[in-house]
C-alpha cells in the first residue's frame, strides 16, 4: 500500500515538475506592458499599447522558449489625447490600414546581462528582424520578463517627420505573466 | 491650444512643399511657352509642369510613394498623374476624333482613378467610395471647364486653386494629419504655378483639371477615413466638391449676368463653402498636436 503512495506522489511531482516546465504563459493587457518614449528637439512624450495578446512558452531551459506578441495599435494611447490620433494617422502608424503589430521570437541567446531576444517584428506593414536585451527569469510557476531599447521607426517605414521627431524611439517590455 | 502652427513647421512647409511646387509649376509651363507657340505641346507642357511640381515637393517631403497599387491614398501621386495624362490625351483625342470620342477617354481615366483611390473597406463602403469619388471627379471637371472657364477666364485655375487648396489644407491639418495637409499644400502649389503662367499666357489648361478634379476627393475622402478627429465628415465632403457650387452659374437666369458679375458669383460659390468648411473645423478641432 505504501509502495503504491509512493509511487502517486513520484508521478504526481513529475507532472507538476513537467507542468512548470512546458509551460505557456498567456500574456495580455493586464500582465504585459508595452511602453514607449518618443522625443523630438523640444520634449518628449510617453505612451503605451494597452491591448495587446500572445504567449511565452518556456520548456525549461529558457534559450529554448518563444515569445509571440500581437499588439492592436488602435488602443495606442499617450499623454495627450490630440497627439494620440496624431500617431493613430497616416502620419506615424495608419492604423487603419496596419491595425497589428507583432513580435514572433527565432532565437533567445544568454548574454552577459541576462538573455538577447532576437525574431521578427511587422509593424506599419513591414517585417524586419529585431533583437533586444533582456531579462527573463522563469520561478514559481510564472515568468517576467524586462526589457528595454531603442527602435528605429523609419526602419518600420515610419519616415514622416523626419528631422522634427527623433528617429529612436525608447521602448520598454514588461511582463509578469503566471 | 494653437491656433496656428509654430514658425518652424510653416518655414519647413514652404521651403519643402509650396516653393517646389509653385516653382516648377510656373517655371516648366513658362520654359514650354517660351519655346513653342503649339497649344498641343503647351498642353502637354502644362501635364508635365504639373507632374512635375508634385514629383519635386514629394522628393523633398517623402508624402506618397512613388510606386503603388495599392487601394486608397497611397496611390495617389500615381493615380494623380494617370488623371492629367488621361485629361490631356481626352483633349488631343477630341481635336482629331470629336468631342464624343474625347469625353470618353476622359470619363475612362477618371473612372479608373476613382476605382483605384477609392478607400478600402466593405463591398458596400468601397461602391459607395468609388460612386462618390468617381461622381467628384467628373462633376468637378465639368464645372470647371463649362462654369470656371467661363466666368474666371485663363484666371480660371488660379482663382480657383487656391481657396479649394488651402481650404482643404486647413481641414486635414485639424484632422490631425500633416502629411495629408502636405499633400494638399503641394498640389495647390504646383497648380497655383501652373495657373499663374496660364493666366498671364491666356492658356486654357482645362484638361489639365482632371488631376485636381479627382485628386482632392481621393485626398479629402482618404483623410476622413483614416484621421481621428472630431471634424465633422461634412466639413471633408465639402471641401471635396468646392467646384460642383460652379454649376449654379449654369442656371440660365445667372448665364444672362455681365461678365463682371459672373467673375464675382463665382468667387464667392467658391469661397463660400471653402469658408463652411474651415470653420467647421476650426470649431470643433483644434491645432494642438500635444506639443
Amino acid at each position: 500500500m505504501n509502495r503504491i503512495a509512493l509511487s502517486l506522489l513520484f508521478v504526481t511531482a513529475l507532472a507538476t515538475s513537467a507542468g512548470l516546465h512546458g509551460a505557456e504563459f498567456k500574456l495580455s493587457g493586464d500582465n504585459t506592458k508595452v511602453q514607449f518614449v518618443g522625443s523630438k528637439k523640444d520634449g518628449k512624450h510617453q505612451g503605451s499599447f494597452p491591448k495587446l495578446s500572445g504567449t511565452f512558452s518556456v520548456d525549461g531551459d529558457v534559450t529554448k522558449a518563444k515569445l509571440e506578441v500581437t499588439i492592436d495599435i488602435d488602443s495606442i494611447t499617450t499623454d495627450t489625447p490630440k497627439l494620440t490620433a496624431h500617431l493613430k494617422s497616416p502620419d506615424f502608424f495608419d492604423a487603419k490600414r496596419f491595425a497589428e503589430a507583432k513580435f514572433v521570437s527565432k532565437s533567445i541567446k544568454a548574454s552577459a546581462d541576462g538573455y538577447t531576444v532576437s525574431g521578427d517584428l511587422t509593424l506599419h506593414g513591414v517585417t524586419k528582424p529585431l533583437s533586444f536585451p533582456a531579462k527573463i527569469d522563469v520561478a514559481n510557476g510564472g515568468v517576467t520578463v524586462s526589457s528595454q531599447f531603442d527602435l528605429n521607426r523609419h526602419d518600420w517605414g515610419i519616415s514622416y517627420g523626419k528631422g522634427n521627431v527623433n528617429d529612436l524611439v525608447k521602448m520598454t517590455l514588461e511582463v509578469k505573466a503566471k | 491650444m494653437e491656433s496656428v502652427p509654430p514658425w518652424p513647421v510653416v518655414q519647413s512647409m514652404l521651403l519643402t512643399v509650396v516653393l517646389p511646387g509653385f516653382a516648377v509649376g510656373a517655371g516648366l509651363l513658362a520654359g514650354v511657352c517660351v519655346a513653342t507657340r503649339s497649344d498641343k505641346l503647351r498642353l502637354i507642357g502644362g501635364a508635365l509642369a504639373l507632374a512635375g511640381g508634385l514629383a519635386l515637393g514629394n522628393f523633398t517631403r517623402g508624402l506618397l510613394p512613388w510606386w503603388s497599387l495599392e487601394r486608397g491614398w497611397p496611390s495617389l501621386f500615381l493615380a494623380t498623374l494617370v488623371a492629367i495624362i488621361g485629361g490631356v490625351i481626352g483633349s488631343l483625342v477630341s481635336t482629331k476624333q470629336g468631342w464624343r470620342a474625347g469625353q470618353v477617354v476622359r470619363l475612362i481615366a477618371l473612372a479608373g482613378c476613382a476605382f483605384w483611390l477609392a478607400p478600402t473597406g466593405s463591398p458596400l463602403t468601397q461602391l459607395g467610395f468609388f460612386t462618390l469619388l468617381f461622381a467628384a471627379g467628373v462633376l468637378n471637371w465639368e464645372a470647371f471647364r463649362c462654369s470656371a472657364v467661363q466666368s474666371l477666364g485663363s484666371g480660371a485655375l488660379l482663382a480657383l486653386a487656391i481657396p479649394w487648396g488651402l481650404a482643404a489644407a486647413t481641414v486635414l491639418i485639424h484632422a490631425h494629419s500633416a502629411r495629408f495637409c502636405d499633400m494638399a499644400a503641394l498640389q495647390t502649389a504646383t497648380l497655383a504655378g501652373v495657373g499663374f503662367v496660364a493666366a498671364l499666357r491666356r492658356l486654357d489648361v482645362s484638361s489639365l483639371f482632371a488631376g485636381p478634379a479627382i485628386f482632392f476627393p481621393a485626398l479629402l475622402l482618404g483623410g476622413a477615413a483614416n484621421t481621428y478627429s472630431e471634424v465633422p465628415r461634412a466639413a471633408f465632403l465639402l471641401v471635396a466638391l468646392v467646384p460642383c457650387t460652379l454649376w449654379t452659374l449654369q442656371l440660365p437666369p445667372i448665364r444672362r449676368w455681365s461678365c463682371p458679375t459672373l467673375t464675382a458669383a463665382a468667387l464667392v460659390l467658391v469661397l463660400v463653402p471653402c469658408g463652411i468648411a474651415v470653420a467647421l473645423a476650426m470649431r470643433y478641432e483644434s491645432l494642438d498636436f500635444g506639443g
